[in-house]
């Protein structure tokens, strides 16, 4: 396991109105360096982020946590990782982490760290 | 909004969509002209010559020609499909709606000048048949799969199919009037004519719509499934059992019996009903959307949802209360006002609220799809705001609620006609204006993001 550790840049687009999440999204990847990590805070899984990403040469994972309804707390559901969105319009509670591909191990390791 | 479902990869070029958009205006002036020198009598009658011009050049030249540019637009974006040689067919639809609604409205006026207005309808039915007609078939044939993700997509199939039972319905009142009267067809199929027109075509393309938009650009929570499943589905059935009731009535020559007319306003109540429905869910949704950050778009969707849901409810006393209606005229109500309103404060509203976000949307989607993947052009990106400034769009809000409170005092006396034909001058020339403007800053950014690329 690396042990080097990524330095994590938070960015909540959650609340943003179409385009703007897309726009931060892409100005903080161009701001971004190797051995930083940007978390996205989404609520929607923005499908045609990930081939942008992909293209760049960046690593990512994806964690999408379907909410039943407003007023139902979060269930976790690992198995749904990079599965396609299931139904609907609801809101979900994305978290999009995006690292350089030279970074892929530091990643994953920092997604290994949280599931303990 | 379900991002799963979009597809931002085949948007048709900026210019698809803003061809129809530019037109808009021209028949805005148009209908402001044809108020200015119609005068006060054209407020009397629905039926009055100028009455009927007017509407016609609104809901085609103005309403109906926005959505087919916005249409072109969306469908790729929410059915993943598009037409192709999308430049020749845009090209060419806006070139026979134009005409068809040119003629048209000299068709309604010709009869004010002694002019043969056989001609000029048949020049305008033909058009609309292959322009219009052509149009819509086409996008109902890209979209004839039924999509199990998309409610927007199956709600605007419902108002596609609806477009086209306005075109029948128009050709059997035109028939009607030009073979006379060989059809025994009663003016009551206008009724039917004028409902699906804004009910099923424009109002469910924009409910459809709707559902997409207000999460997406306002952030608001998505529509209950029970709202964006049934509902359309619901008032379109409903205005199908209308349409067969009046057919049946004046085919059968059964106007007078009381079933009938009982169940003709059953469903007149039932389609008030059902767009009360909406627009309470539309007003809550957007109640309880994150951010209540004060935004243009949404207070133009207020007053269009605030509009419908009057009309609706004062279409649904006059159906069940016989005295509403008087009492609504001694206070000064013309039979003009309902449709009028209907028209100007929810429709036309609705497209104040669309237009501000879609058009800066689009010109920043094809910056952003020029810049590819080179990442220093990123930075060129620019935010809504730097397209379409917040002042602006205010000031496109403050034309608009002049114009609809014109309208409301010349439905109230007619003699003031000349302002709301002044009001609308204005406000759709500032709308010309805005978009103009955007369309320059679009260039500008477009060359500065080559520029940056080349490097």
């Amino acid at each position: 396991m690396a042990t080097n550790y990524l330095q994590t840049i938070d960015l909540d687009v959650s609340e943003l109105q179409a385009p703007e999440p897309m726009r931060q999204i892409l100005l903080a990847l161009a701001a971004l360096s190797p051995g930083q990590c940007l978390v996205i805070y989404h609520r929607k899984n923005p499908v045609p982020l990930y081939p942008k990403l992909t293209e760049l040469g960046f690593v990512y994972r994806v964690d999408v946590e379907y909410r039943l309804d407003e007023s139902t707390v979060l269930y976790d559901n690992q198995s749904s990782i990079n599965s396609p969105s299931k139904d609907s319009c609801e809101d979900l509670a994305v978290v999009i982490k995006v690292a350089f591909k030279t970074d892929e191990s530091a990643l994953a390791a920092l997604s290994e760290m949280e599931l303990q | 909004m379900n991002l799963a479902g979009l597809d931002f990869d085949n948007i048709p070029a900026f210019s698809v969509p803003m061809r129809f958009f530019l037109a808009a205006p021209v028949f805005a002036f148009i209908s402001a002209l044809i108020i200015a020198f119609a005068g006060e009598s054209m407020w009397l009658t629905r039926w009055h010559p100028a009455t009927l011009a007017l509407t016609h050049a609104i809901v085609l030249g103005i309403i109906s020609m926005i959505m087919c540019g916005a249409i072109l637009q969306l469908l790729p974006v929410l059915a993943g499909k598009s037409l192709p040689n999308v430049k020749v067919i845009s090209t060419l639809t806006l070139m026979t709606m134009s005409l068809g609604t040119l003629s048209l409205i000299t068709a309604f006026l010709a009869s004010m000048f002694g002019l043969n207005q056989a001609l000029f309808f048949a020049v305008s039915g033909v058009s609309f048949t292959l322009g219009l007609g052509g149009f819509i078939g086409a996008i109902l044939w890209l979209i004839r799969q039924r999509s199990q993700a998309s409610v927007s997509i199956n709600t605007m199939r419902l108002g596609f199919i609806a477009m086209l039972v306005v075109g029948i319905v128009a050709s059997l009142l035109l028939a009607d009037y030009l073979f006379a009267s060989q059809f025994n067809i009663t003016k009551n199929l206008t009724d039917n004519h004028a409902s699906w027109g804004l009910i099923g075509w424009v109002s469910l393309v924009i409910i459809g719509v709707s559902f997409q938009v207000l999460p997406m650009f306002h952030v608001a929570p998505a529509f209950p499934l029970w709202c964006s499943r049934f509902l359309p589905g619901f008032l379109f059935i409903v205005l199908l059992v209308y349409t067969l009731v009046t057919l049946g009535m004046t085919q059968l020559s059964l106007t007078n019996m009381p079933a009938w007319q009982m169940t003709q306003s059953i469903c007149t109540a039932l389609l008030t009903l059902g767009l009360m429905v909406y627009a309470i869910t539309a007003i809550h949704c957007l109640y309880r959307r994150k951010r209540k950050i004060s935004d243009v778009s949404v207070t133009c969707w207020f007053i269009a949802l605030g509009c419908l849901f009057l009309c609706c409810a004062i279409s649904f006393m006059m159906n069940i209360m016989s005295g509403t209606e008087g009492l609504l005229f001694s206070l000064g109500w013309s039979p003009l006002t309902l449709a009028s309103v209907f028209i100007y404060g929810w429709i036309i509203s609705v497209i104040m609220a669309m237009i501000i976000k879609i058009i800066p949307f689009l010109a920043y989607l094809h910056l952003q799809r020029q810049c590819g993947f080179h990442m220093q052009a990123f930075a060129l990106l620019p935010n809504m705001h730097e397209l379409l400034s917040k002042s602006r769009m205010q000031y496109l809000l403050y034309s608009h609620v002049f114009s609809l409170f014109a309208l409301i005092i010349t439905l109230y006396n007619p003699a003031n006609y000349w302002l709301l034909s002044l009001a609308i001058m204005g406000q759709f020339g500032y709308l010309l204006f805005l978009m103009v403007n955007v369309s320059g800053r679009y260039r500008d950014r477009a060359k500065a993001i080559d520029e940056a690329l080349l490097t």
